[in-house]
C-alpha cells in the first residue's frame, strides 16, 4: 500500500515540478482545521475525527500536507476540493445536477460540484489499486500525507471539473430502509470513473489542416486546456467498499438513488475561507 | 524545494526499483517467450493515410505478468500513439455483435456494455486521460520509430487474462460535424460530436456476500485484496498500435475513429500497426 502511495504520489510530484517553469510569484503559507462532518449515528454513523491541512500555494502549485485522527482504522478514504458553483464556469442554479459552460464554444456539459483533490495530471487507477487523491488510515485511523497539486487553489478557475456522465454497470441490488439487499435481477448503477471537462474551439485550424478533430485547445504538448472552478473547501471521505472510483467518489449514501446501497460519507470538511493565514 | 526534490529522486528511485524487481520476477519465472510481427494497419492514402510503417512485439509472459517489448519503425515523427489489445469476442465473457458488445458478469449473471478491446497496461495503471501520457501511450521520435516496455500485471497467454472495458464513456459535446460532402470535420452551429474521453473497468459483483458495515454498505464488489477490485477479464487475442491525431491519449479508451459512422472525419485516430497472438512465433 505504502508503495501504491508513493507511486502515485511520483506523477503528482513530477507535474507539481513540471509546473513549475510557468511561475506566478504569489506565496501563501496558511493552516485550515478541519471540522468532523457526515452522520455521527446509525450504520454510517462515526464521531470523534479531526484533522488540519498545512496550505502552501506557491508559483501556481499548492503542497497540502494533511493530519487526520479520530478515523476508521484501515478504512480507505479520498480528498475532494469543493468548487464554488455559484461562479463561472458552472451555469447559475443547475446544481445538485451541476452544469459547466465551454467558454470557449459555449456548449453545456454535465459536472459535479467537486473535483479530486490531486494534480490535474495525476494517474487514476479507478480504484484499481489507490487513487492519487486516496489514503488509508492506520491502525488507530490516523492518517500523516501530503498532496501536491500543480494548481494554486486559492486562484479563481483553479481546479479542474469533473464531467458528470460517469462510466457504470448495473448491479441487482436495491435500496432498502436500512439496508442494502441483493436480487436476482435489479438496475441499481454502480459509479466508477469519469474525466475532466476539456476546452474546445472550433475555430482553431486542426493539424492535419481542416481533417483533424484537433479542436481541443491543448495549452502544450499532451497537455490539453481544462474547464477549472474556484476552490471553496476540501472534504475527507471514508469509502465504506474500500474503494476509491477514479475522478469520482462513488455514490453517496445521501442520494436519494442509492441510499443504504450508497458507498461512501464525508468524515470532515473544512473552508478555505477559514484557513488561518 | 530540496523537499521535493528529495521526494521525486527516492521516489522515482523506489518505482525504478519495483519495476526492475518485476522485470527480474517476470523473467525468472518466464516460461514463454514469443514474438509477433505488426504490420501495416488503416488507411494508406488520403488525408488519414501512412503507408511503410512496420513492427514486432517481443512477449516474455509467465505467471506472475507479462513483459512487451516493442519495436516501430516508419510510423509519422514525433506523433502521439497508443498500444491496444483486441478480445476474442467468441468466447466468454462477452456475447452481442461489434460494436455492441456485452460481457456477462460470472457472478451475478448482469451484462453491460463493453469494448471489444483494451489498453495495453498493467491494470492497477494510473490513466491520466490524456492530461499527460497514458500508461500505454508512445510518441514517436524525429524519425518515426520507437522501442518502448509494456509491463503486464498478467499473462495475455491465459484465457480471461485481461480486464474488460465499460462502453458507456465519459463525453461532451463538441460544436463539429462531419462535412457531407469532403467528408472533413468542421465546426457547426450545433453540438453533434461526442468527444470521448475515459472509461473504466468491469468488477464483478456478489449479492449474496455479507457487506461491511453488515447489509448496509454497498460492498458487494468482490475485492481480491484491499484496493483490488475483481475485474471481468476477457481472452486477448491481438494487438493494434493507434496514432491520435488530435495530439492526446483518451485514458482508457483510444477516442473515435475515423470510421465510426457518427465521427467520420471528426474522428480522431486511425489503426497504424496490428498483430495477432495466434500468429506468435517463438
Amino acid at each position: 500500500m505504502k508503495h501504491l502511495l508513493k507511486a502515485c504520489s511520483l506523477f503528482a510530484v513530477l507535474g507539481f515540478l513540471a509546473s513549475n517553469a510557468s511561475a506566478s510569484a504569489t506565496s501563501i503559507e496558511t493552516t485550515l482545521t478541519l471540522d468532523s462532518d457526515g452522520a455521527t449515528d446509525g450504520i454510517y454513523g462515526h464521531k470523534g475525527q479531526a484533522g488540519t491541512i498545512a496550505i502552501q500555494a506557491l508559483d501556481g502549485m499548492t503542497i497540502l500536507d494533511f493530519s487526520l485522527s479520530g478515523l476508521t482504522p484501515d478504512s480507505v478514504y479520498s480528498v475532494w476540493l469543493l468548487l464554488d458553483t455559484a461562479q463561472s464556469p458552472f451555469v447559475s442554479g443547475t446544481c445538485p445536477n451541476c452544469v459547466a459552460r465551454d467558454a470557449n464554444t459555449g456548449t453545456l456539459a454535465n459536472v459535479y460540484g467537486f473535483s479530486p483533490g490531486a494534480a490535474d495530471n495525476a494517474g487514476y487507477t479507478a480504484g484499481n489499486g489507490i487513487d492519487p487523491n486516496g489514503f488509508v488510515a492506520d491502525a488507530d485511523g490516523n492518517a500523516t500525507f501530503t498532496i501536491n497539486l500543480n494548481y494554486d487553489i486559492f486562484q479563481p478557475a483553479s481546479a479542474p471539473l469533473v464531467l458528470r456522465a460517469g462510466t457504470t454497470e448495473s448491479v441487482p441490488v436495491t435500496p432498502m430502509p436500512g439496508s442494502c439487499v441483493g436480487l436476482q435481477t435489479g438496475d441499481f448503477p454502480a459509479a466508477v470513473d469519469s474525466g475532466f471537462m476539456r476546452v474546445y474551439d472550433p475555430s482553431i485550424v486542426a493539424n492535419l489542416p481542416g481533417v483533424s478533430p484537433a479542436y481541443e485547445v491543448l495549452d502544450g504538448k499532451l497537455k490539453p486546456r481544462l474547464v477549472r472552478g474556484t476552490v471553496t473547501g476540501f472534504e475527507i471521505a471514508e469509502h465504506f467498499d474500500g474503494l476509491t472510483h477514479g475522478h469520482r467518489p462513488g455514490l453517496h449514501i445521501g442520494n436519494p438513488a442509492a441510499s443504504t446501497c450508497g458507498d461512501w460519507e464525508g468524515r470532515l470538511n473544512g473552508r478555505l475561507a477559514n484557513a488561518m493565514r | 524545494m530540496k523537499h521535493q526534490v528529495y521526494k521525486v529522486v527516492t521516489t522515482a528511485g523506489l518505482v525504478t526499483v519495483m519495476a526492475v524487481g518485476l522485470s527480474a520476477s517476470v523473467a525468472h519465472a518466464q516460461n514463454r517467450q514469443r514474438q509477433i510481427t505488426l504490420t501495416a494497419a488503416g488507411n494508406t492514402d488520403g488525408p488519414y493515410g501512412l503507408a511503410g510503417q512496420a513492427g514486432w512485439v517481443t512477449i516474455k509472459a509467465s505467471n506472475l505478468g507479462s513483459i512487451l517489448e516493442f519495436s516501430v519503425s516508419g510510423l509519422k515523427p514525433n506523433r502521439v500513439h497508443s498500444v491496444w489489445l483486441g478480445f476474442d469476442t467468441t468466447s466468454s465473457p462477452f456475447s452481442g455483435e461489434r460494436p455492441n458488445f456485452v460481457a456477462t458478469d460470472p457472478q451475478t449473471g448482469t451484462t453491460a456494455d463493453v469494448y471489444g478491446f483494451g489498453p495495453v497496461a498493467a491494470d492497477n495503471a494510473g490513466f491520466t486521460a490524456g492530461n499527460g501520457l497514458d500508461p500505454n501511450g508512445f510518441i514517436t521520435d524525429d524519425r518515426g520509430s520507437a522501442k518502448f516496455t509494456i509491463q503486464l500485471n498478467y499473462d495475455i497467454f491465459q484465457p480471461e487474462s485481461a480486464p474488460v472495458l465499460l462502453r458507456p464513456v465519459v463525453s461532451q459535446t463538441v460544436s463539429v460535424m462531419p462535412d457531407p460532402n469532403s467528408g472533413r470535420c468542421i465546426p457547426a452551429d450545433a453540438s453533434s460530436v461526442q468527444s470521448w474521453i475515459d472509461t473504466g473497468y468491469m468488477r464483478v459483483f456478489d449479492t449474496s456476500i455479507v457487506a461491511d458495515p453488515p447489509e448496509a454498505s454497498p460492498s458487494f464488489q468482490v475485492l481480491d485484496g484491499q484496493v483490488k477490485p475483481r475485474l471481468v477479464r476477457g481472452k486477448v487475442s491481438g494487438f493494434t498500435v493507434a496514432e491520435h491525431f488530435d495530439g492526446v491519449t483518451h485514458g482508457h479508451v483510444p477516442g473515435r475513429h475515423i470510421g465510426d459512422p457518427a465521427a467520420l472525419g471528426c474522428g480522431e485516430w486511425e489503426g497504424r500497426l496490428g498483430g495477432n497472438l495466434a500468429d506468435a512465433t517463438n
